[in-house]
This record gives structure tokens, sequence and C-alpha cells, in this order.
């Protein structure tokens, strides 16, 4: 598709980032010192840090991955959202006020309250470190995704300029100023998500059966063709339409000749070619028409035989996504009143009806196939798949959850071990976790964990709406289900787009400078300081931070730009499994465990994070998304560690601290006492 | 001796440092430290003859702990335990009893698991983990369900709604509903140690 930088959209995107980065400047006035930098002194009120803890979660991949998947394949979105909130029961009931009492400035420090450990600290350093970079990689990427449609920037221009704003507020005043941004953030997507749903609702479903062509059923016999289908001459005629004839000398058509499930008409209207798929049922043949986008081996587009763009004798690709049948009782005026009528709407529909009516409709989703030409010209088909509504309602065909209808126990494991790595993971997150040292007791990290649930959870319930709103909303971009959430809201206002899009890239910033803050914390407090011992005054722990900040926000630029093809949630995913793998045994085991050691907690944590990172790195969806290799080839059975690793890591906690069970940790009154009086 | 000592520590109150406080905490911490009165000292009356140089020296201990920036837990519980070294010689020479104040002391060649030490350090209100049970064989249920039958997500269950949809949303609905009751049990506490004041209370 081909997005058209809108002014509005311009404007409100600078006012946003304006807004932000001069709000990091005044605030940066109050953070001179380290507690100031890394925790906010502690005195961030807890509604404000529970809307910030929003805002810190709710990154791209919950907002723009959730809904795009939910838009592209219905309801397996929704598996996300349900196990990103699960982990926050984990949060409340278990982790946050130890947390807040164990630790100072990160997670490390918690780990290694009772023990006072160099390896502790090294060891949660590191994994902060690694687990932060996976996070930042997917968040970059998406920033670069964003920007295009936005600014009409690159997508390196994109990654670059997130990458500097969010240095810039961490810098500038450190957690102080990202807490700020996240709530800012966290309240406006909450209460715009809430505004598109309402409009959603307001506007209800109507079909529209026009969009894309569909001929037939027409009545061929099969003797006529090869292979028992009819020949392209034979469907051509009865069709009423002429197949293409390639003139061009870049020789794109080859693939075709192999792909008989595609015939290619000359356009009516210009010189390309009109691609369909054709369907054979048992009342005869449909063909449904496609759309195609050739990418040669030089780099240069095509789409539907014509050059990639959107002036003269160019073609672009179609926004996509329809509703085609709506149930009986909405149809019948169609019927009725005029045969022709190819439009039929609802009309206002509640929240509960709107899954009701859904579930009773037929919807277009659209499938991709790929042909591949010997001199390397590629060729992507999007067809569509009329799917009933029920389907987009229920659990199962995304390809990641496809699984759980395959019958293969390895499949089912795999779709188990994602969503316990869901469950475990949020709780062990060093951004998430570094948010219980801004407030000033165990209560308040209660408090803002409780409001954090409420607008997470709210927001996701959220997500289920947009994302189905969007997939019948007729404005999506086949190539990239991605950016659903901002098109859906392109769908219904322009203003609105600009707003949205604007939110989805603080959403980015938000995340992003939790996610440095974290990992320069690592880098000055636990591995400069606690490990190796370096002595900071109070301001120059804070340069070494800010300093830290900066190498890792450039380090995230390069690899934003690097990974700009890799799937975001996919990333994330890898992100929650490390961090789950890594942290949360040993953490959980600290607080229940009094026989826990310090050689334990390291092993544990090492142990977990090589597994896990090691596990997917083997795995056959990297195998085939990331190297491009064949993922039969993969020694390992399922992608997702977490149901290995996450025991693996446990086990490992309880052996290593068993054997070297002699030096007893303080128990936790003397460490609360220690950071209470201190 | 002195490098034998690796810890001197007090029990405070977390009230405040009100006498009657400091004494109730000293109390109620005492059970679950453990004291070497051969070594230390030759009875309970002398609290501190286990310290180089008896209780004139402690001053020895009541060095503020080098102002740095390394704040870390560690330090400052030791710096603490200093300060209240310094605190209990001060009431020794008032009128309460010295048997109210509980310091301890142990070695770090010879530490044995004290007799009444707590059982587990946990500090997860018994309501925090009733909840989390609940809440984990909720999603268990859910995921198990999708997994192993999952052709009963499409099941329509009430108002056209299936089971994927019903359940989904229950399990977010859960979640919200349960943090509020979590916080509305615990308004009134101010993020103390819920696990020692338990016991505080009942001993």
């Amino acid at each position: 598709m081909i997005y058209d930088p809108s002014s509005t959209a311009v404007i409100v995107f600078f006012l946003f980032v304006g807004f932000t980065v001069g709000l990091s400047f005044y605030l940066g006035s109050k953070a001179k010192s380290s507690a100031g930098y890394f925790a906010a002194h502690g005195q961030i009120p807890w509604f404000i840090n529970g809307v910030a803890f929003a805002g810190d979660y709710l990154s791209a991949a919950s907002f723009l991955g959730i809904c795009g998947m939910i838009a592209a394949y219905g309801y397996d979105g929704f598996l996300y959202s349900i196990g990103y909130l699960a982990g926050w029961i984990v949060a409340l009931f278990v982790i946050a006020e130890p947390m807040k009492r164990l630790g100072k400035f990160t997670f490390a420090d918690a780990l290694d309250a009772k023990f006072d450990s160099p390896g502790i600290k090294a060891a949660a350093g590191i994994s902060t470190l690694v687990v932060s970079v996976f996070y930042l990689i997917p968040q970059m990427v998406g920033a670069g995704v964003l920007i295009q449609p936005l600014l009409g920037f690159p997508h390196w221009v994109g990654v670059v300029l997130v990458g500097c704003v969010v240095i810039t507020i961490v810098v500038t005043a450190g957690m102080v100023s990202t807490t700020w941004v996240q709530f800012l953030k966290g309240s406006l997507l909450v209460v715009f998500s809430t505004v598109l749903v309402v409009l959603v609702l307001q506007q209800g479903f109507h079909t529209d059966r026009t969009a894309f062509e569909t001929i037939g059923p027409l009545e061929l016999t099969t003797a006529e063709g090869n292979g028992g289908s009819p020949s392209p001459q034979a469907i051509a005629a009865a069709a009423g339409r002429s197949l293409y004839v390639d003139q061009s000398d870049a020789g794109l058509s080859a693939p075709w000749d192999q792909a008989s499930q595609y015939i290619r008409f000359a356009s009516r209207e210009d010189a390309g070619y009109d691609v369909f798929r054709i369907e054979q049922s048992d009342d005869g043949i449909r063909l449904r028409q496609a759309q195609a986008v050739t990418e040669t081996a030089g780099g240069e587009k095509f789409v539907g035989g014509l050059p990639f763009g959107a002036g003269e004798g160019e073609r672009s690709l179609r926004p996509v996504g329809h509703l085609t049948e709506l149930p009986a009782e909405y149809a019948a005026d169609e019927t009725t009143s005029e045969p022709t009528s190819e439009s039929a709407s609802t009309g206002p529909l509640g929240p509960i009806e709107f899954f009701d009516v859904l579930r009773r409709s037929e919807v277009t989703l659209w499938g991709s196939e790929k042909l591949v030409q010997n001199d390397a010209a590629t060729t992507t088909v999007y067809f569509q798949k009329p799917t009933s509504g029920s389907k987009v309602l229920r659990p199962g065909e995304h390809p990641t959850f496809a699984g759980i209808r395959s019958g293969r126990w390895t499949d089912r494991i795999n779709f188990l071990s994602l969503m316990l790595a869901l469950f475990c993971g949020t709780a062990s997150l060093p951004h998430i976790l570094i948010r219980y040292y801004t407030v000033k007791d165990a209560a308040a990290a209660r408090k803002s964990t409780i409001v954090g649930i409420a607008s997470i959870g709210f927001f996701y319930v959220l997500t289920l709406y947009l994302g189905l709103g969007a997939m019948v909303s007729g404005t999506l971009d086949v190539t990239n289900s991605n950016m659903a959430a901002p098109l859906l809201a392109r769908g219904i206002s322009d203003l609105l787009f600009a707003i949205i899009s604007a939110i989805a890239f603080t959403t980015v910033l938000g995340t992003v400078s939790g996610l440095i803050l974290a990992s320069s914390g690592a880098v000055a407090h636990d591995l400069l300081g606690g490990v190796m011992g370096i002595q900071f005054s109070e301001g120059n722990q804070v340069r070494v931070a800010k300093v830290a900040a900066v190498v890792v926000g450039a380090i995230s630029i390069a690899l934003g730009i690097l990974f700009q093809n890799l799937n975001v949630s996919y990333l994330v995913g890898w992100a929650f499994s490390i961090a789950a793998s890594a942290n949360l045994p040993a953490l959980v085991m600290l607080l229940f465990w009094p026989r826990t050691t310090a050689a334990g907690i390291i092993a544990s944590v090492v142990v977990g994070m090589f597994s896990s990172l090691g596990w997917i790195l083997l795995s056959a969806d990297t195998y085939s998304k990331v190297y491009g290799l064949d993922p039969a080839s993969s020694p390992i059975p399922f992608s997702q560690p977490g149901i290995v690793t996450i025991p693996l890591a446990l086990l490992t906690l309880v052996i290593v601290s068993l054997l070297t069970g002699n030096s007893r940790p303080k128990t936790e009154s003397d460490v609360e006492m220690g950071t209470k009086l201190a | 001796m002195a490098d034998r000592l690796v810890h001197a520590g007090i029990s405070a109150s977390r009230a405040g440092h009100s006498l009657k406080g400091l004494q109730n905490t000293a109390q109620r911490h005492l059970r679950c430290l453990f004291t070497r009165p051969a070594k230390l000292g030759r009875s309970e009356d002398e609290p501190f003859a286990g310290l180089p140089g008896r209780a004139d020296n402690a001053r020895e201990y009541l060095k503020p702990a080098q102002p740095q920036f390394d704040n870390s837990p560690a330090l400052a519980s030791k710096r603490v335990a200093n300060t209240l070294v310094m605190r209990s010689c001060m009431l020794r020479t008032s009128n309460i009893r010295r048997s109210n104040i509980a310091c301890f002391f142990w070695e770090s060649s010879d530490v044995t698991e004290p007799v009444n030490a707590p059982a587990a350090p946990s500090s997860v209100s018994p309501l925090g983990l009733t909840l989390f049970v609940i809440y984990t064989l909720l999603y268990l249920g859910f995921v198990l369900l999708n997994a192993f039958a999952t052709e009963t997500m499409d099941m329509v269950v009430v108002a056209g709604l299936n089971l994927a949809i019903v359940y989904g949303f229950g399990l977010i609905i859960a979640a919200i509903v349960m943090a509020f009751i979590y916080g509305f049990a615990l308004r009134g506490d101010t993020g103390s140690h819920p696990a020692a004041d338990d016991k505080g209370e009942s001993a």
C-alpha cells in the first residue's frame, strides 16, 4: 500500500514528540542524584506509577502486534492479550511487595539483597541487558514500520528518530521523565482506544462485495483441460475476459506457468493484469480476485505487471478487509428490496451483539503465497480466503497457534510453553521490575500494580474489538498487519488516524525509554558498581548511567535497522521466554525457599538465560525465519523454550543451593530492617 | 575476636524508635536469633560481653559506614546494626531491663541454622497466595482446554458468545476483580511485613 503522509498527522506527531521532549527537559532539573535518576526518588504517586506501568508494558507488540494479528487471523492474537495480562497476577500477588522491600534501584539489587555477592549482580545485570536488547529490537523495528506511513520517511529514519528522542528523554531526567512520558502515553492509549472502539461499535458492520471481484460459479467441464482442470483459455472464455500476455522483456511471467491455481486476465483499465485464484467447488469454478507483487533481483517492484507507485501507469496494492455476508436478519432487507444491491449494514451494535453478529457472518481474510523464479525475482500473491465468522472468533487459525488443531503432541506442548512463558515473563521483565522502586513503599507498589492491571486489562479487552473492527474495516494493508489499528482509525477520520499514530509512536517511546533506563542501571549500578567494585560519586554514577544509556540506545538503533525484516511479536516472544527462564525462578525461590544460596541463584540465572537463548537459536522457527534453513533440520522438537527452560532453571537452583548450602543468607527481616532504617 | 564477628544486629522497631516499641519488636525477633553465650559473654546480663573491649569499646562498631554511593541493603543493615548496638548501650544506663533488648551475633566459621528461625522468608500475604492459586488454576484450565479440547472453544455459551470469548474475557475481568479485592482487603496495610506482623501479634 502507498500511504500519503497527511499534514494533520505530521503536525499532531511533532506536537506529541515536542511535548514529551519538553517535559523531559523540564523534569531534568529535578533529577540530579542517583536516586532521582534511577528511581525518581521513590516519590512517584502510586496512581501515576500504575498508569505508567501500562505505558511501560503496552508496547508496540501489544498495540500494533496484537491488533494486527487479530485483524489478520482473528481470536489468536487475543491469546497474547490473555497471557500478557495473566502475567500481572504473578507480579501483583508474588513479586510486587517483596521487590520493593528488597531492592533499591535495579532487579539485581533485589536478587542480591540477602547475599551481597558480585556474582549475583553480574548474572542479573547481564540477564537484564540480554532481555532488554531482545525487547528493544522489536520496538525499534516497530518505530521504523510506523514512521513510514505516518511521515513518509524510510525505515531507518524512523529508527534513528525514535532512538534520538528516547536517548534525550532518558539522559535528561532518567526515571522521572520516563515515568511521566509513560503515564502520558498509557492514559492517551487507553482513552483513545476506547474512543475508537466506541466509534467501531457505532458504525456496526456492513458488507462490501464489490471491493474485490468474484467471478462464477462457472460451469466448465474438466475434460477440456489437462490434468483434470479446465484450460486457462476455457476459463477466460467462460468468464468473458481475455488472458494476459506478458509483453515486457523482464520475464516476469515464468513462475505463473507452474502456478495453475492462478489465472491472469488483461486488465480493462490499464496495461497490467488482474490475477484471480481458481477455486473448484461442487457448483463449478469460482474465480476470486487476488493481488500480486513482484520484486526483481534488482529491487524493482511491480504490482499486477505495472511498476509500483501511485502515478499514471503505476499500480499499488489495494486496502483489504471486508465483511462479505451478514446474518439472515440483516441480509434480508437486501434481497427483498433490490437483488443487485451489494451492501447491507447492521447499524450501531452493542459490545456483546458485536461478537454475536460477527460469529454468524462471513469475512474475507487474506492469505499469501510466494512464487519464486530462477533469476531470483519473487512474486507474492495475496488471495482472498472467505472465512466464516465463527472461525475468526476461536483459537487456532494463526500459524503460531494452528498446532493446537493439528493433533500433534509437540504442537500442543509448544502452545503450553508459549502460554507459560507469557504467564511467567511479565513479572521478570527488567523494565517493569524497576518501576517498583519509583514509589515510596510496598503498599504503594501494590496499589500501583492494581492500577496497572486495571488499565492494562481494560486495554486488552479493547484489543479484540479493535482487531476485529480493523478486520472488516476495508482499510488493511495486505502486506503488513502491524498497521491495523492506525489504519482502522484512518477509515473513520484523518484526525483520529493522526492521533492514534502519534500515540502508537509514543508507545514505542515509552517502552524503549523504560528499557534503556533498565539497561543503563544494569551497566552503571550492577556491573560497574556492584561487580567491578568501582565506587562512583553520586554525580559520576549518574553520568556513567547516562553514557551507558547513549551506548545502549545507539546499539538498539543499529539492531533496529539491521533486523528490520524480522517479525515484531516474534522477537518479543523471545524476550519473554528469556526473562521468564532467567529471572523468575531465582526471584521466586529467593522469596519462598530459605535454603536458596548465592551460588544457586547465579547458576539458575545463567542456566535459564543460556538454555532459553540456545533453545530459541536452534528452534525450527528461527531456522526458517532467521537463517532461512529448512525448519525440519532443527534439532529442537518445538520452538517455545519456556516449558523446558523454566523448570530447568528452577531445578538448577535447587540442586546448586543444596550442594552449597552452608552459607546462610540473612533473613528478610534483617534486610528489610536495613533498608528501612538506612 | 573482632574478625570473627561478621555481623551484629538487633531487632528494631518499625513503628518508630520509642523504647516501648523497641522492646516489643526486640522480643518478637528474639526467637529467630541465636546467641552463643559461652563465647559472647558470661551471662545474659552482659549481652555485650562478647564484643572486644565490651560495651565501652562498642564505639569501634559505632562508626557510621563510610559515606559512599553503594547504599546496598547489606551495607545499610550493617550500619543499622551498629547504630542499634549503640542504642542498646544507652538503654543499659536507663532503668529498662537489659533482657528486653536482644542483640545477636554470629560467627562466620560455624554457623548453624537457628532453632527458631522463621520457616520461610516469605512476605506474601496468605490472601495474595490464595488469589494467586485461584487465578493460576483458572488460567491453567483455559490453556489446557485450548490445547487438548480445542473444539470446546467453539461452543456457544451465552448470548451468542462462544466459550473462547467468554473464558478469555472472563480471565481478564477476573484479574481486574481479584486485583481490586486484594487492594481492598489490604487497604489499611502500609506495606509492612505481613509475616512478621502475624508472628508478633501471636507472640
